[in-house]
């Protein structure tokens, strides 16, 4: 077997319009016994796009068959974990794929992955740091300003 | 930061209350120029100076390659496993938290993650789906494009010159081929074994919601009594009330319309249009005042052909069977010489109906009024709703018999005494007027047809419980035969048939009514169509070879089972065949519901015929007989009602069997 997961890059590439209808009028037409395959391209399809509502679908899609489908399980852990990094929600991404990691410690796509969230984790917390610091000097300042004008009356 | 001692007073108070004024906060502006100047002078000590640059460099560097390494960066931050936006977006925003809400997966889900054992992944599935669409769409452009354009592109793509480099990569295109054939070949029977498992999802779920049915039709039946028993104490206590208010007795006799209707206008065709016209489909539905309220309808959800329930009725072979509906009253009698009366719903007998002489022959239920046509040339009228009866008690009692020189007792006049016996108070009246053994017999409404050995038809008014039309058949075939005996045209005549006129077949084999249209087959393999209002043969059918066992017609076709192995289905308005179709032994009984033709010819099964679809097949006990080790007698008689069949067989067992299944409800 060649390859049986994408890259994360493989995410960031999205389908055009008419694939992507292509696969949701599959998904529509098979309707509440929609087959897992089906499922899975058309939630696979929406994280790929670009609009932060379709990955929010394809996620969901993708948990219900985590729900339903148990022998899927390990697979849909991977795409969850790369759904929502797409989404920003690292928090959970690591959750999914650090379990990946443990039953699968030699899965390179999970562990490119895992780092690939800490980098995003790592520079969003760097920002959040200084933007936390600078809103710290700035009450600070205040802070001391308040203090000094009460002191001074 | 701010010293009070060593500055003179007026003029701090004066720039601070200057300060406070402006910006009402405790920095003055001295103060803040100093600070910015301090910054200033490290920045461009450490910055400006090319000497000193060097160490800031190198520390910033150093810092951020110590940054950059993801083990600091989450021993940094451990502590919050999220990023700072992740976290406000988590908590601010209404939509992210719903969806959060609906991705969220619980940790003992996360916990069973089996194995993976699956053939292909979902990926390779999804490649395997759409690269073909993809190949395609480029193939489509590639065609439309120009051929220099084509040179070009050839160009650009660097394809291989050398012919090895070729053929290697022509191999490794294959192999990718092969590989997702074979990924799109495990989605296919994957995709198979999952609908596999839906089904049988579905069948056990159908399997419980049929039980429920079951149960709720028990009940059903259970407070269906309850009812009749309230509006029998009701209908008392009203009665007496309205003694003890009129004082008046009253004297309830029952209407007698003459309904006598003796049109003597000549008919040139089998069947007069009045007459057709009110010949009821069966596929409308019948609008009978029922003794039941509800119609029970779990039968129509079993597999075709499955088994309802089976019985031994009788110790001998049964000769004529009935039932109102499905799930109703049967009635069935047999060689023994006893007619016994079962409940369809709870499989057990409710009693005997005693009076006959000999063994019946033939019986029909209507409602709640049963016929039975007896040996000793007798029809006796039931009353089936007499019957005492309770769902709840065992009444399986068999009860002494019943005086005959019942007739003519009409139990509207008859009170209702307490009865000790379940049946005593069924009996209505009876018919004598043949010579030898009723063979067939029909009602409809108030007119009763029956045919004999005597070889008679006889027309009855239920109302007045006489005979009022004797048709003779010797002499009606006469009669045709002296009439129209020009050419070659001998219908009517009475023929003898093919083979040796069978001594066990009866003279009359079946027959049917409606209004004042009368069919009957008989031993010469013929079937006669009678007009009741003149008293002649209209028309006469001629093509079974054999005699005529079983007749039935509705309102476009008349069907007829024979001795010669044959069943015909002739087209009641023109009086030629339809179809026709034979087994392998003589047919002994035939009934048809909207569906399908039920016939007993002689197996263990019922031959059932599919009208809509053309399809031939069995119902029975001798389906699976071989490998139970059993060997189930013969079927002798059928009946079959909206997809219910009942069959009766040599040894006295009655079988009951669905012959419907789901296809009832396509016919609606």
């Amino acid at each position: 077997m060649a390859y049986r997961l994408p890259d994360a890059a493989d995410a960031d590439s999205p389908l055009k319009p008419d694939e992507l209808a292509v696969l949701r009028a599959q998904y529509e037409k098979e309707g509440p016994y929609v087959g897992v395959q089906t499922k899975f391209n058309y939630a696979w399809g929406l994280i790929k796009s670009s609009s932060r509502s379709e990955q929010q679908e394809g996620v969901r899609l993708l948990s219900e068959i985590f729900r339903n489908e148990p022998n899927r399980r390990r697979e849909c852990l991977y795409y969850l974990a790369l759904g929502n990094y797409k989404l920003g929600n690292y928090q959970e991404a690591r959750r999914y794929n650090d379990l990946l990691l443990d039953h699968e410690p030699a899965n390179l796509q999970a562990a490119s992955l895992r780092g690939l969230i800490d980098d995003k984790v790592a520079k969003d917390g760097l920002m959040g740091v200084a933007i936390l610091s600078g809103v710290a000097i700035a009450a600070a300042g205040v802070g001391a300003m308040i203090l000094r004008g009460a002191r001074r009356r | 930061m701010a010293s009070r001692d060593d500055s003179p007073a007026a003029r701090h108070r004066r720039t601070a209350s200057e300060e406070s004024g402006v910006l009402g906060t405790a920095l003055t502006t001295r103060h803040i120029e100093a600070f910015g100047r301090k910054v200033t002078t490290t920045a461009s000590h450490l910055i400006g100076d090319p000497s000193s640059s060097i160490h800031y460099q190198h520390a910033m560097s150093e810092l951020q390659k110590e940054l950059r390494r993801p083990g600091i960066q989450q021993r940094v931050f451990s502590y919050a496993k999220a990023s700072p936006t992740e976290l406000v977006r988590s908590k601010l925003s209404t939509s992210e938290i719903q969806h959060r809400a609906l991705t969220y997966l619980p940790d003992e889900i996360l916990a069973n993650i089996p194995e993976d054992e699956n053939v292909y992944s979902l990926f390779q599935g999804f490649q395997a789906t759409l690269p073909e669409e993809e190949s395609e769409r480029r193939k489509k452009q590639r065609r439309s494009n120009l051929k220099g354009q084509k040179l070009l592109e050839g160009a650009d793509d660097e394809e291989p010159t050398t012919p090895l480099e070729k053929l290697k990569k022509e191999r490794q295109k294959l192999n990718h081929k092969l590989e997702m054939m074979s990924v799109r070949k495990n989605m296919c029977s994957s995709e198979i074994r999952e609908i596999d498992n839906k089904i049988s999802n579905l069948n056990t779920m159908r399997k419980i919601v049929l039980d429920r049915l079951g149960d709720l039709e028990q009940d059903e039946v259970q407070m269906e009594q309850d009812l009749l028993e309230a509006d029998n104490r009701l209908e008392d206590m009203l009665e007496e009330l309205d003694d003890a208010a009129t004082l008046n007795p009253t004297a309830t006799p029952p209407t007698e319309i003459d309904i006598e209707t003796e049109i003597t206008e000549e008919e040139t065709s089998f069947m007069s249009a009045s007459i057709y016209e009110k010949l009821p489909s069966p596929k409308a539905k019948r609008h009978k005042p029922s003794r039941r309220k509800s119609m029970p309808i779990r039968h129509e959800h079993f597999e075709a052909g499955s088994s309802i329930k089976e019985f031994q009725a009788h110790n001998d072979m049964i000769t004529a069977l009935d039932f109102d509906a499905p799930f109703g009253t049967m009635v069935t009698s047999a060689l023994d010489d006893t007619v016994r009366v079962w409940d369809l719903n709870l499989g057990r007998c409710i009693g005997l109906l005693e009076g006959h002489h000999a063994s019946v022959r033939c019986l029909q239920v209507e409602d709640n009024i049963a016929a039975t046509g007896s040996m000793d040339a007798s029809i006796r009228l039931w009353d089936l709703s007499q019957a005492e009866y309770s769902t709840r008690l065992d009444s399986t009692k068999e009860e002494d018999a019943e005086d005959d020189g019942f007739a003519f007792e009409d139990s509207n006049e008859t009170p209702q005494p307490p009865q000790t016996s379940s049946m005593q108070s069924c009996p209505l009246f009876s018919l004598e007027a043949h010579v030898a053994e009723v063979t067939a017999l029909h009602f409809r409404g108030d007119t009763l047809v029956s045919g004999s050995a005597d070889k008679t038809l006889r027309q009855w008014d239920l109302v007045k419980g006489r005979c009022v039309q004797t048709l003779d058949v010797l002499w009606a075939a006469a009669q045709a035969s002296s009439t129209m005996n020009s050419g070659s045209n001998n219908d009517g005549q009475w023929r003898t048939t093919g083979r040796l006129p069978d001594a066990s077949a009866d003279f009359v084999g079946a027959l049917q009514c409606f209004d004042a249209a009368l069919a009957c087959g008989t031993a010469d393999g013929m079937v006669r169509l009678w007009d009741l209002r003149s008293g002649q043969v209209h028309r006469s059918l001629v093509g079974h070879t054999g005699p005529v066992t079983c007749l039935q017609f509705d309102d476009v076709h008349l069907v007829t089972g024979s001795l010669d192995r044959s069943i015909r289905i002739w087209d009641l308005r023109t009086g030629s065949i339809h179809d026709a179709y034979a087994y392998d032994n003589p047919i002994t009984s035939m009934m048809f519901d909207s569906r399908r033709i039920v016939a007993a010819a002689g197996e263990p099964v019922a031959k059932i015929y599919d009208k809509t679809d053309g399809r031939h097949w069995d119902c029975g006990a001798g389906m699976n007989a071989e490998e139970e080790g059993r060997s189930p007698a013969s079927v002798e008689r059928v009946t079959v009602k909206d997809g219910y069949l009942t069959e009766g067989r040599k040894d006295g067992v009655v079988g009951i069997w669905t012959s419907a299944g789901e296809a009832l409800s396509d016919i609606a």
